[in-house]
């Protein structure tokens, strides 16, 4: 609650230099849009459009397939996945300010990251948890001075300042005409940020034995730059449960090849498969599909599918039997869901979904924030 | 948190569920075992520090982050029953308290996330208020056992056992072989124990099944086991069987030519036999027939005439006198004058009462005390054969009474339990009763108390003896410690005056009737499911009934020990 007493007091001491307009019945929440996740990963691979690669090795069999049986292989037998990794946030918009003619919007944003670490048992303890506080405003559409004291004032409470003109790779994507769309996206990039944080500290408890899940895409820097150094893959996958649905996959050569859509691709996919592993960034990363249910007891082919990353330090062909290893792995999860809680139940690997819970029961809650944070 | 006193959970108050002056929840931390009945204490405010709010655990429920059923069907692969969760499911175990008290009287809602433990030995007579009771009161009702394995001995306040404050204890349940009785028995030997003049105290045992209390004073054939011991020395008490003990078995057939009572066992020692002669029951003939219908009070009008003409009017004491001067049998009663014209040995008009109601009278009464009698009519009572009410009547501080029964016809019955409560009552409420030797109190244990007391009978000679005795009985030092196996067939009058309820397993629909509307919707589904040797007390200190268990009495008991 401290940290909401001091960003009341720097909202006090900015309206002092400023005129407001504060949001209509004090903070509102901003609400994520939808698919947030799918333009994610459209965006971090925006020249890539067409797989042509089957980025894998098979000793036994000449040239890998395009599906390939992966049955679930729960914990009991392989516990791989120990470590379950998943940010979250909450935002807020507190209104815009006015000097002279230039105009601001202010955002207040928790945003969090927690590891969740799997016992034996299957139960779940939380391994790491961090909070962070950040204030979200126009740096070009204040004065140099307001600016200079909302850094003063931001660092005084230990409170992150963001300059939501700066231009990164998620909020990018988000037209920056108006920059009350664009502070979802800058506050994404902040929680990506502390995530990346956290898997490098996480990253000395793993081994080939001990994996970390993490929710979405590794494309994300500094992460992928963490997870690429030395010569082994990391023992750290990106499961992404909603991705880009423009992608096109050629398998086959010359004459013969043959180009499917991602759409064509899952819906041949059946339950307990995978797709054959393909490379992104000349290698750098490479993915692939797993369908974790049967298509029969779900509305559309591409509901059941999470798409699988891996960073890939070598750039050269992976493994087979270990992307067989995390697959099986992966369609082990579908026990438990949280269906009936999250509408992405379907793709949704449950510990990940307790790990966003545990970052969510952490954050202020609305009434807190509305009640505290005002202007006057 | 020390190792011995560990914190079990933490308090939680929700939007839905807050905590209130009287319940709190708490979750369990893994690997914790709570049971109904357990008592816990939750950390509270204080104005300097802190306090201490108990309470008792009433139910437990087990809810998951699954919004629905479906939720888990899906989450189990779509109904595959044989398939193991990889990440196992949120949830928790939470645990709802019923608040007993706060050691320093606040009783403001226990605040979220406030550490739980299990309540230690003191904490708990804290929580029941046996450490407002003073020493010399308290008297062992049994043992609390609590499933972190801690014990504490349940006190009871002998003045709400024994008066002045309230009085009567009443027993129910079905709970199988022996349990009310032994109970009861128990219950009795501890009062005798520990209660303050308990050389003043004067006990009537009424047996009424097998030949259980014929034997009160003869220890365990082959002892009791270990464990038995050491429950009767956890709670300070001496396992014993009684001393100055006298029973009182009825005359039956066969008496007179074998001399043995109508009883399923005698006695070793200190037994006589009790019977009915016409000159000691012209006065209780009520009693004899409670159980008939009566709706326009020809029976009872007859009843007044025979009693105001065979007492002597001077001594109010038996003394037939003119035309009812030859009455002095039973037989003399039913077949001759007043009754029975002479001359055609029909029956005839008496006082108001007609001829056909003293027909009536004739074949009921000779059904009683002549067809079906089990022997305890008898036409001259010999030397050797007592006056119950007589015996009663000299009971004596210190001594029990155990009055046989058991292999009585229902209506006899009724006589002998009217006939002791009427002699009680009026030894201890009428005036120019000698007193100086009576003891201080008289505790009477009666089991199948619905027979005499039944609920929804507006009255009868019988109910009105019990109902006095019931609401009167805390001023007068006269306590009945009933027991039935339906607290719903006996009348609410004598239930609702007893200060402390015992209830034993009984069945679902039995805790639904309006007689345990005293008791938590949770306990009652809880005292459905109670073991043998446990039962659920409640007592006019308690805030809420807590579960006990109790020693096996010290005495030889017949179907256990034979």
């Amino acid at each position: 609650m401290r940290a909401l007493q001091y960003l009341r007091h720097m909202l006090k001491e900015i309206a002092q230099d400023v005129e407001t307009l504060p949001a209509v019945g004090g903070a509102v929440e901003d609400l994520e849009r939808p698919d947030f996740e799918e333009r994610e990963d459209q965006l971090l691979n925006e020249e890539e459009k067409i797989f042509e690669t089957i980025f894998e090795r098979d000793p036994l069999a000449a040239r890998p397939p395009l599906y390939r049986p992966v049955p679930a292989i729960g914990r009991s037998e392989n516990h791989l996945f120990r470590y379950f990794l998943d940010g979250s946030f909450r935002s807020y918009f507190l209104g815009t300010v006015l000097e002279n003619e230039r105009e601001s919007p202010v955002h207040y944003a928790q945003i969090g990251a927690c590891v969740l670490r799997r016992e034996d048992d299957g139960s779940v303890r939380r391994e790491a948890l961090q909070i962070r506080n950040i204030l979200l405003a126009g740096k070009d559409r204040l004065s140099q001075a307001v600016w200079t004291k909302l850094e003063t004032l931001a660092q005084q409470a230990e409170i992150d300042l963001v300059d939501l003109t700066e231009s990164d790779i998620v909020s990018g994507v988000l037209t920056d005409f108006d920059l009350r769309n664009k502070a979802a996206g800058k506050v994404r990039f902040a929680m990506h940020k502390l995530e990346a944080k956290i898997i490098k500290e996480i990253l000395p408890q793993l081994s080939q034995e001990r994996w970390l899940v993490v929710d979405g895409s590794l494309l994300f820097e500094p992460t992928l730059a963490q997870l690429s150094s030395g010569d082994q893959i990391k023992p750290v996958v990106g499961v992404a449960k909603n991705f880009r649905k423009d992608p096109q996959f050629v398998s086959g050569r010359g004459p013969r090849a043959e180009r499917r859509s991602i759409y064509k691709l899952l819906s041949e996919l059946q339950a307990e498969h995978r797709t054959a592993v393909f490379s992104a960034r000349d290698g750098k990363v490479v993915f692939w599909y797993v369908r974790l249910r049967e298509q029969t007891y779900l509305d559309y082919p591409l509901m059941g599918v999470v798409k699988a990353e891996l960073a890939n330090p070598s750039q050269e062909p992976v493994p087979s039997d270990l992307i067989d290893e995390i697959s099986r792995a992966l369609v082990a999860e579908r026990n438990v869901t949280p269906h009936g809680q999250d509408r992405r139940w379907h793709a949704h690997l449950y510990p990940i979904f307790i790990a966003e819970r545990a970052v969510k029961e952490s954050l202020f809650s609305r009434e807190a924030v509305q009640q505290f944070l005002k202007w006057r | 948190m020390s190792a011995e006193h560990p914190v079990i959970g933490l308090s939680s108050a929700t939007a839905n569920q807050p905590t209130t002056s009287d319940s709190f929840c708490f979750w369990l931390a893994p690997g914790v075992i709570v049971n109904p009945f357990d008592i816990v204490e939750a950390e509270q405010v204080a104005p300097d520090g802190t306090s201490r709010t108990f309470g008792i655990v009433t139910t437990l429920e087990h809810s998951t982050d699954a919004p629905t059923h479906l939720s888990n069907f899906i989450s189990n692969d779509f109904g595959q029953v044989s398939v193991e969760p990889n990440t196992v499911r949120q949830g928790t175990t939470v645990a709802h308290a019923a608040v007993l008290s706060n050691d320093r009287d606040i009783y403001m809602p226990v605040m979220n996330d406030r550490p739980i433990r299990f309540a230690d030995e003191t904490g708990i007579h804290t929580a029941l208020g046996v450490d407002q009771v003073p020493e010399r009161y308290r008297v062992p009702a049994g043992l609390i056992e609590m499933s972190n394995g801690t014990r504490a001995v349940v006190y009871l306040d002998s003045r709400y056992i024994l008066g002045p404050e309230g009085a009567h204890v009443n027993i129910t349940g079905i709970s199988g072989l022996a349990t009310k009785t032994s109970y009861a028995i128990f219950l009795i030997q501890s009062i005798l124990q520990k209660a303050q003049n308990r050389d003043r105290i004067g006990v009537i045992i009424l047996n009424v099944k097998h030949g259980d209390l014929l034997t009160i004073d003869q220890p365990p054939r082959a002892g009791l086991p270990p464990e038995e011991h050491e429950l009767w020395e956890a709670l300070g008490l001496t396992p014993q069987p009684f001393s100055n003990v006298r029973y009182l078995l009825p005359h039956g057939k066969t008496t007179r030519t074998d001399g043995r009572p109508n009883s399923f066992r005698v006695p070793e020692r200190d037994w006589f036999l009790y019977a009915y002669s016409l000159a000691d029951t012209y006065n209780k003939l009520d009693l004899l027939l409670s159980n008939i219908p009566d709706p326009w009070d020809t029976v009872g009008a007859l009843i007044g005439e025979i009693n105001q003409r065979l007492s002597d009017p001077k001594t109010g004491q038996w003394g037939p006198r003119g035309q009812w001067q030859n009455v002095n049998t039973w037989r003399d009663l039913l077949n001759g004058p007043p009754l029975v014209d002479p001359n055609t040995g029909q029956a005839q008009q008496v006082g108001d009462v007609r001829a056909v109601s003293v027909g009536r009278f004739r074949r009921l009464l000779r059904r009683i005390v002549e067809t079906r009698q089990t022997g305890i009519f008898v036409e001259h009572r010999p030397r050797d054969v007592k006056n119950l009410s007589q015996e009663i009547a000299s009971i004596r501080g210190g001594e029990t009474i155990v009055v046989d029964i058991a292999r009585l016809a229902d209506d006899e019955q009724t006589l002998v339990f009217g006939d002791i409560l009427r002699t009680i009552y009026a030894l201890y409420a009428e005036e120019g009763s000698e007193s100086e030797d009576l003891p201080e109190k008289v505790i009477i244990f009666v089991d199948e108390l619905n027979k005499y007391a039944p609920a929804r009978e507006k009255g009868s000679p019988i109910i009105e003896q019990v109902l006095d005795i019931a609401e009167r009985g805390r001023s007068l030092g006269v306590v009945l410690l009933g027991a039935e196996q339906f607290m719903s067939a006996v009348h609410e009058r004598v239930v609702g005056n007893c200060s402390t309820m015992v209830i034993g397993r009984s069945g679902s629909a039995e805790l639904s009737s309006p007689a345990y509307r005293f008791l938590d919707p949770a306990v009652k589904a809880n005292v459905s499911r109670l073991q043998k040797g446990e039962l659920v007390i409640s007592h006019a200190t308690f805030r809420q009934p807590v579960k006990i268990r109790f020693p096996r009495p010290a005495y030889l008991q017949e179907g256990i020990q034979d």
